[in-house]
């Protein structure tokens, strides 16, 4: 193919780095000590094969540390495992999801979650839906999970035998993710700033083991594959999570599915910039915004140095309402760009409309109200690069309403409400219209 | 009484995943005192050193501590000792993007020695170990044999692991040619560590030793064997050479 790099040029280049460096005695030691391994080269090449046989389940462990850099580590385990049916996982999903709205009550009744009711509005979750259509949707998406509470890979048996490839894969995957809990701590990194931030790290956790899954993958099957193949790969689960989130009914249900892709895609490109050091460097500087991880130009992430600024105080903080007693706020977030994708495709008659929109996201400020009849208010603030602004806006109003929608320069201002009747909203407060 | 410094550097190399490859040097530093002809003390501490070289992007190095030694040793006989210790857990991976390099440096460092006190280089760990020495004894006028053996536990201190104790068991016997100052040979040694799947690991290693008035230099070279580390079968090819060298004081 041309111009395509391969994932493995470079891997035997040896005797070059020998010869560049025979003046340092030092270098020379490493250099004697590296051919004789590369003479002795044996088969530590994974083996496809049954991941429901431990040894398998060792193998394909062992074959993730090695590929992120580890050799055999004599202190590291191998993470408990366990299959469950993908009717046992539903129960279990139903019955943690029970526990939390019971948690969130007071006296055996759940609490009212405006912030939900705020994405009914918005169009992200179809009010109607079935109360197990979120569980519903995740068991259908979900092959395996690693759970960080019990340090415990988990296997969805969904009735069919899952490939030696792909089952592989998978294993591989949550692999990678008990090898990044044990490194950095997981649960650390849920603790971003913005709800988009969120976003944009678990793109990195996904990411990264679904770069390894795939380079451990194509280890055991022994193949070639160019660095132009992987992102033809990446590309096409992307369009196919881009179509999975139009074509639901909850489209939020589905924003996560466009993690792996967009993860994959940025850290495949670090990895060949640079192995395991720049995947590494990527946890040491973390997207503070999915944008980062987003095509501006085609199919290309931004590099850090391209960074949005934060849509922090005061650029889209400001427009807070002053809203009557007992209206509260009950919920602010930084919604992000794949959000704003979700609502877009309630809005836009096609994908490429809903994504050329999210691409062009620059900012956005959700504010939540409720009162104590489960009224519910949103007012969300968005930013846009102007090209995509007038399409966003004009499906906004067709399907909010002209007096939903406002419209300021490169800002638009949603204001939806579940009350019968608007509440009255004393005054904005004003906007830094220069930050 | 008498003192004594020293110390080890073990190097190694290799090839981790697809593009990178780790350089690791890691040192040791030793002192012993001898205040008596038949008990004595001794103490160590490490460090691991150790670059990733990717194809094409720029290299990222890593320094950690060593597990700190401190333990003594008691003559039964003039060619037996009896020697045990407790390490201190100086060695930390923490939770950041270096953490599984600090892993690797410490994997390394202990696979490079075939697991040869491991319990040196085990992360978030401390230990105790007790075992036995036995001297160079001349078997012919230019035939010697040593051989060695240590029994150790570590529990972790700090991180979550389904496995929070471990026992390690090593022995090693040694066949020398030479005389009384220059001796080479062979070194054979089999360790034990209760880990998950194959936590046998036995190696070999071409020895070399210099025994002078106040100065000992020692050289080998551990080939591990089989898997883990090994490297034949589907083990991964570590290997590593260690210098060292004691100065009586």
């Amino acid at each position: 193919m041309n111009g395509s790099r391969s994932v493995f040029a470079g891997t035997r280049a040896l005797r070059g780095r020998c010869a560049c460096a025979r003046v340092l005695v030092p270098r020379l030691v490493g250099c004697a000590l590296a051919l004789v391994a590369s003479a002795c080269d044996t088969a530590t090449d994974l083996k496809l094969c049954d991941i429901r046989e431990t040894a398998c389940q060792d193998d394909i462990f062992y074959a993730v540390q090695r590929m992120r850099g580890v050799p055999w580590d004599p202190w590291v385990e191998r993470p408990d495992m366990r299959t469950i049916t993908a009717e046992a996982y539903l129960e279990e999903l139903l019955e943690a999801e029970a526990r939390r709205q019971m948690n969130s009550g007071q006296g055996g009744k759940p609490a009212f979650d405006h912030y939900t009711a705020a994405l009914e509005l918005l169009g992200m979750i179809n009010p109607d839906r079935a109360p197990t259509a979120e569980a519903e949707t995740r068991v259908d998406n979900v092959a395996a999970f690693y759970t960080y509470a019990d340090k415990r890979v988990t296997i969805i048996d969904h009735g069919t035998p899952l490939s030696p490839e792909w089952a592989t894969q998978v294993l591989a995957h949550e692999l990678v993710h008990a090898a990044q809990d044990r490194e950095l701590d997981l649960t650390r990194f849920s603790l971003a700033q913005t709800h988009d931030g969120d976003l944009a790290r678990q793109a990195v956790v996904e990411g990264e083991a679904r770069l390894y899954e795939l380079l451990v993958s194509i280890d055991a099957q022994q193949l070639e594959w160019s660095v132009q193949q992987f992102d033809d790969f990446h590309a096409r689960v992307l369009e196919r999570a881009k179509a999975r989130v139009f074509e639901d009914e909850s489209p939020v249900f589905q924003i996560y599915g466009l993690l792996y892709p967009l993860g994959a895609h940025y850290l495949t490109d670090r990895y060949v910039e640079g192995g395991n050091v720049a995947v590494r460097d990527v946890w040491a500087d973390l997207p503070r915004q999915v944008r980062e991880l987003m095509a501006t130009r085609e199919w290309t992430p931004l590099s850090p140095g391209d960074r949005t600024p934060l849509p922090s105080a005061p650029a889209l903080a400001c427009g807070r309402p002053q809203l009557p007693e007992p209206w509260a706020l009950k919920a602010e977030h930084h919604m992000g760009a794949l959000n704003l994708f979700a609502v877009a495709t309630r809005l836009l008659p096609d994908v490429e409309s809903a994504w050329r929109s999210a691409r062009a996201w620059t900012g956005d400020h959700l504010l939540v109200y409720g009162d104590e009849a489960e009224h519910t208010l949103l007012l969300w603030h968005l930013r846009f690069e102007p090209p995509a602004l007038s399409a966003f806006v004009d499906g906004a109003r067709q399907r909010f309403g002209e007096q939903a929608v406002f419209v300021d320069g490169d800002r638009v201002s949603l204001l939806l409400y579940s009350a019968e009747m608007l509440p009255e909203i004393s005054h904005f407060d004003e906007c830094d219209t220069e930050s | 009484m008498r003192w004594s410094v020293g110390g080890e550097v073990g190097m190694t190399t290799w090839s981790a995943g697809r593009r990178d490859r780790l350089w690791l040097a890691a040192p040791q530093f030793q002192l012993g005192y001898q205040e008596a002809s038949d008990w004595g003390l001794a103490a160590s501490f490490g460090a691991v050193l150790l670059l990733d070289d990717p194809t094409g992007g720029p290299a990222q190095s890593t320094v950690a501590a060593s597990n700190g030694w401190v333990g003594a040793w008691y003559q039964l006989r003039p060619e037996l000792r009896l020697r045990f210790g407790v390490t201190a857990p100086l060695s930390f991976l923490g939770f950041d993007a270096l953490a599984g390099q600090r892993a690797a440096g410490y994997s390394l460092a202990a696979g490079m020695r075939g697991l040869w006190d491991a319990w040196l280089w085990a992360p978030e760990r401390a230990g105790a170990q007790v075992g036995l020495q036995l001297a160079p004894q001349q078997v012919c006028p230019h035939l010697w044999v040593a051989a060695e053996a240590d029994a150790a536990g570590t529990v972790s201190v700090q991180r979550f692991s389904n496995r929070s104790a471990d026992g390690y068991f090593q022995a090693a016997a040694e066949l020398l040619l030479g005389d009384q100052r220059l001796r080479f040979g062979l070194r054979a040694q089999v360790v034990m560590i209760s880990a998950e799947g194959d936590g046998v690991q036995t190696s070999i290693a071409p020895v070399v030793t210099y025994g002078g008035e106040r100065v000992a230099v020692r050289g080998r070279w551990v080939l591990n064997i089989d898997r883990p580390l090994g490297l034949i079968g589907t083990g991964l090819d570590v290997s590593g050479l260690i210098l060292g060298m004691e100065v009586q004081i």
